[in-house]
């Protein structure tokens, strides 16, 4: 775990890692990421050459081809500063595993040094940068999802809920059984998908449970597999990232 | 649906299928899981103290690994000089085998055994039986299991499966002037009754052990029933058979892990009974068995111990608290594994005692969420063991150390990997591949169909990420 | 070789092949040296479903006696310990069966014994048990089959905790059987109910003594 000891001013440039995800079904996710940093006075480092942190082949068990793609993130990554990550899950990749995945290799020092300067998102904006935020929107309710990683990964479940908690006009709840995983799991969700679904079908029943009007989760992941079963079913509950969500409370694009 | 088989790997889909289709079985596992995950989380209050009681557990337990052919020679030289005689099984049919002829030995006729999940993996039952033997086993929740045909599906809650309205039924028509009754009190008096006289008049007893003790040559066995200790006391003849990684270095090991354990297992804060056996009857004492046996059974076990990563499987207590805390385990309940360990720890151990091939697929089953790794008492990795198998399992280097490794690989999907990661290492590959996705978005076919069978298609986004944050430097500089 | 040489060659040479990664050094025994928690001790027994009285070491068997009557208890199984003496010698004269000879009395114990009733040697106060040594005085059994079992433990004999009572083991020797007991026997197996008395004592009675 990094020890939080940078203190905000000294910070003046983060890289940020987009995510394949974000990338393709939620960029206005990431570039809600780039404005909040953004608005802190921190210049954002956006490496073109960057794809997805190799978890889907990891995660099945191919690591040859999970190493070819973090060894590419490493070196791209390779500037001493902090490398932002909206994705809990991601970021387990990058400090949990990377380290392991890459420990015989000649860029085993690199990958515990990118280990150690990688932040989720939320977690960098209240725990280091320690944000205050003012709520310009209409009262709300949201349903907060915190995905499995983020929360036992990164143990980042209560920033994303502090940083909601300044936020006046929006009433947080989490759904019951908060802790149980919503069934996505990459490549789980294709391979067992019978599981996956029951799974899903549990977490969609609980989100609805809470009354909300918006459900909120930091990885695309939960929210494609959670989004994807309401919408299915018909369900009118609008999901949304929760960068993007925290970028329109405080101001966002309103001049 | 409910046997144990060597080959779990076979018809765990259509397992799957049906367990999940089962909806009193469902609200069964529901009801349960959520019960025992509430009593354990009573039991540690103090978020802080418990993370370093789960430290020092896993530090007992890895401790004892490092030096475990020392300690196993120790115990032994122990436990011979207690009198209690050892015996050592390579494989499951060693083991049975060297307890059939211990049976034998002492003309034995009347059987009884407590819960030992070491007995189920090598089945003693069956093997007992082909060699003329009966044996009952007198736990609760096993007695009903075996009486029904059935196998336990949970390692500490054997009967978890069934309510007691389907117990009340088996018990009104299998026991002899039994009346149809759901009172748990009642059903509880009548297996009582019944393994009472078995008790009374058995002549071997067979048991686990939750730990053995190297320093005093100490079997130790926790529970709640008092079978466990009827089984060890009352027959002349007490055959133990232990897994043998389970041996601890000192009685000063004890205390944390039996501050882990029963909390972990059931919410308890300690179980009823903590029997410590060190030898057999001594001359002046008035019962007890005149013969104490201890079976150290290897069966796959030293080969997980080669392998660095792997050999933290070894450090499991069998406490069940992974599986209570595994979002699929609760779906499926224990059955559909179709494995003596179900869940986390089973899809740890099966595949390394089975083989790849028979029991690869286990680890498929799984999100890698993490809730077991959070909850394990002594630390066991468990998301990181099951990734780690998943890898050996379609691993195509000879030197991998597990058997049956290679033998989930597929062609298709390795080379949807090898495509995959060809695009992923090129990122102006990856940036043509999903400008054509964005570009493309009404006309990509929904795939795939097991994700669109219960989810809207994946659509994506009228342009990626990175083309907006190209847009913006442009519209900047 | 035999297969225990083969067992202990392929551990020996796994872990020549990858040796472990270190690991914490033993922690300094904990041992509490506090005085046992007797308010705890009557607590977890409670919580435990067992029946807790206290009081001076001389007032039991008369607590006892009328605790008989109430509950027309009348026929007590004892082993040779001074609890077994004192309350052979009790004025409301019990009727008493020593047991001590297993293969003669063993059916008779399984059929027909009530109530066992023994000394325990100890106990551990944090977490409400009693602990039974094996011996020529009592024979395990007695804590065991007859459904009732009535136990006599002095305060001075408990420990703190489970660390101290290891440490008195692990310097005094372990008798042949040393049993923890904490509550009456029971079982959750069935649909997570709880049920007493599964195949050891429904009632355990605790006379705590000073
Ligand atoms: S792996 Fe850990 S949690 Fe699972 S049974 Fe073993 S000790 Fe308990």
């Amino acid at each position: 775990m990094p020890g939080y000891c940078m203190n905000s001013p000294a910070i003046q440039r983060v890289y940020l890692f987009g995510t394949c995800l974000i990338d393709v079904f939620h960029p206005a996710a990431g570039l809600a990421s780039v404005q909040l940093l953004e608005r802190e006075g921190i210049e954002v480092v956006f490496p073109e050459e960057q794809t997805c942190c190799g978890q889907p082949p990891y995660n099945s068990g191919y690591d040859e081809e999970a190493r070819a793609v973090a060894r590419q993130v490493v070196r791209r990554f390779s500037e001493s500063i902090p490398v932002i990550v909206p994705s809990g899950s991601c970021a387990g990749m990058l400090r949990q595993h990377y380290p392991s995945l890459l420990a015989d290799g000649p860029l085993a020092d690199a990958a515990r040094d990118l280990a150690a300067r990688t932040y989720e998102l939320h977690e960098f904006l209240h725990r280091v940068l320690q944000v205050r935020w003012q709520d310009h929107g209409d009262p709300v309710k949201i349903v907060m999802h915190t995905s499995c990683s983020a929360r036992r990964e990164m143990g980042v479940r209560e920033d994303g809920l502090a940083l909601l908690r300044q936020l006046e006009g929006v009433e947080v709840c989490e759904p019951e059984s908060a802790e149980t995983c919503c069934g996505f799991g990459g490549t789980f969700a294709v391979k067992m998908s019978e599981i996956s679904a029951a799974m899903a079908t549990d977490k969609c029943r609980a989100v609805q449970a809470t009354g909300a009007d918006q459900l909120l989760s930091s990885d695309c992941g939960c929210l494609l597999n959670i989004d994807g079963m309401l919408r299915k079913q018909g369900a009118h509950l609008p999901a949304e990232h929760l960068a993007e969500f925290l970028w329109k409370r405080t101001g966002g694009d309103t001049p | 649906m409910s046997g144990f088989t060597n080959h779990p790997d076979q018809d765990f889909g259509v397992r799957i299928h049906d367990a999940l289709g089962d909806a009193e079985l469902r609200e069964s596992f529901h009801g349960a899981m959520t019960f025992l995950r509430d009593r354990r989380r009573a039991q540690f209050p103090d978020p802080e103290a418990l993370e370093t009681l789960r430290d020092s557990g896993a530090a007992i337990r890895d401790r004892a690994l490092a030096q475990l052919p020392d300690l196993l020679e120790q115990l032994e030289d122990r436990c011979r000089h207690n009198g209690i005689q050892v015996h050592w099984a390579e494989t499951a049919e060693d083991a049975n085998r060297i307890i059939t002829g211990l049976i034998r030995a002492v003309n034995g006729k009347r059987i009884v055994k407590g819960k030992s999940m070491a007995t189920e993996e090598i089945g003693l039952n069956t093997a007992l039986e082909a060699a003329g033997f009966t044996c009952l086993e007198s736990d609760m929740g096993e007695y009903i299991v075996q009486q029904a045909h059935e196998t336990p599906s949970h390692i500490i809650m054997p009967a978890i499966h069934r309510n007691k309205a389907s117990i009340a039924r088996q018990f009104a028509e299998q026991i002899p002037d039994t009346p149809y009754t759901e009172d748990v009190d009642e059903l509880i008096g009548t297996g009582r009754r019944v393994l009472r006289r078995a008790f009374a008049e058995a002549d071997v007893g067979i048991s686990g052990v939750n730990f053995a003790v190297a320093e005093t040559g100490t079997l130790c066995l926790v529970e709640n029933e008092g079978n466990g200790r009827m089984s060890t006391t009352v027959p002349d003849t007490h055959i133990a058979v232990m897994g043998l990684e389970k041996v601890i270095e000192k009685l000063a090991d004890l205390p944390d892990l039996m501050r882990l354990l029963p909390k972990s297992a059931t919410g308890q804060a300690i179980t009823t009974y903590v029997n410590m056996i060190s030898g057999p009857r001594r001359d002046d004492e008035s019962d007890g068995p005149r013969q104490v046996h201890l079976v150290l059974l290897d069966n796959g076990r030293s080969r997980i111990y080669a392998d660095r990563q792997l050999r933290a499987t070894l450090r499991c207590i069998r406490c069940g608290a992974c599986m209570n805390h595994c979002p699929v385990y609760e779906r499926l309940g224990g059955h559909a594994y179709g494995t003596v360990y179900p869940g986390p720890i089973g899809q740890v151990v099966m595949p390394q005692l089975f083989g790849l091939d028979h029991a690869g697929k286990l680890t498929q089953a799984c999100s890698l969420n993490g809730a077991c790794g959070e909850v394990c008492p002594v630390r066991i990795p468990l998301p990181d063991l099951i990734r780690r198998l998943r890898h050996e399992g379609v691993s195509t280097d000879p030197a991998s150390p597990v058997r049956g490794h290679g033998r989930q690989r597929r062609f298709s999907e390795a080379l949807i990997w090898r495509v995959w990661c060809f695009i992923h290492t090129r990122p102006p590959l990856y940036r043509l591949v999903t400008r054509v996705a964005t570009r493309a978005r009404h006309w990509l076919p929904p795939l795939p169909r097991a994700w669109t069978r219960h989810r809207a298609p994946l659509q994506p986004a009228d342009r990626s990420f990175q083309e907006m944050m190209r847009h913006r430097e442009d519209r900047r500089s | 070789m035999k297969p225990r040489d083969r067992i202990l060659s392929r551990l020996r040479h796994g872990r020549a092949a990858s040796p472990a990664a270190p690991y914490p050094a033993p922690q300094a025994q904990a041992t509490a040296d506090s005085a046992p928690d007797i308010d705890a001790m009557v607590t977890a027994l409670q919580a435990a479903h067992a029946e807790v009285f206290r009081m001076d070491e001389s007032a039991w068997p008369d607590h006892l006696a009328s605790l008989a009557e109430q509950r027309a208890w009348q026929q007590w199984w004892v082993g040779r310990d001074e609890v077994a003496s004192t309350w052979q010698a009790h004025g409301s004269a019990p009727s008493v069966t020593v047991f001590e000879d297993w293969e003669r009395q063993k059916s008779t114990l399984f059929e027909s014994a009530p109530i066992g009733l023994s000394l325990a040697q100890g106990g551990i106060a944090d977490t409400g048990t009693l602990i039974v040594e094996s011996g020529s005085a009592v024979p395990r059994t007695l804590s065991l089959v007859p459904p009732v079992h009535v136990v006599v433990v002095r305060e001075n004999s408990l420990f703190p905790d489970m660390a101290t009572a290891m440490v008195h083991y692990s310097r005094h020797g372990m008798p042949t059987n040393l049993i923890f007991i904490s509550g009456p026997s029971k079982t959750a197996d069935i649909q997570q109910t709880m049920a007493y008395g599964a195949h050891g004592p429904r009632e355990l009675i605790v006379y705590l003594c000073r």
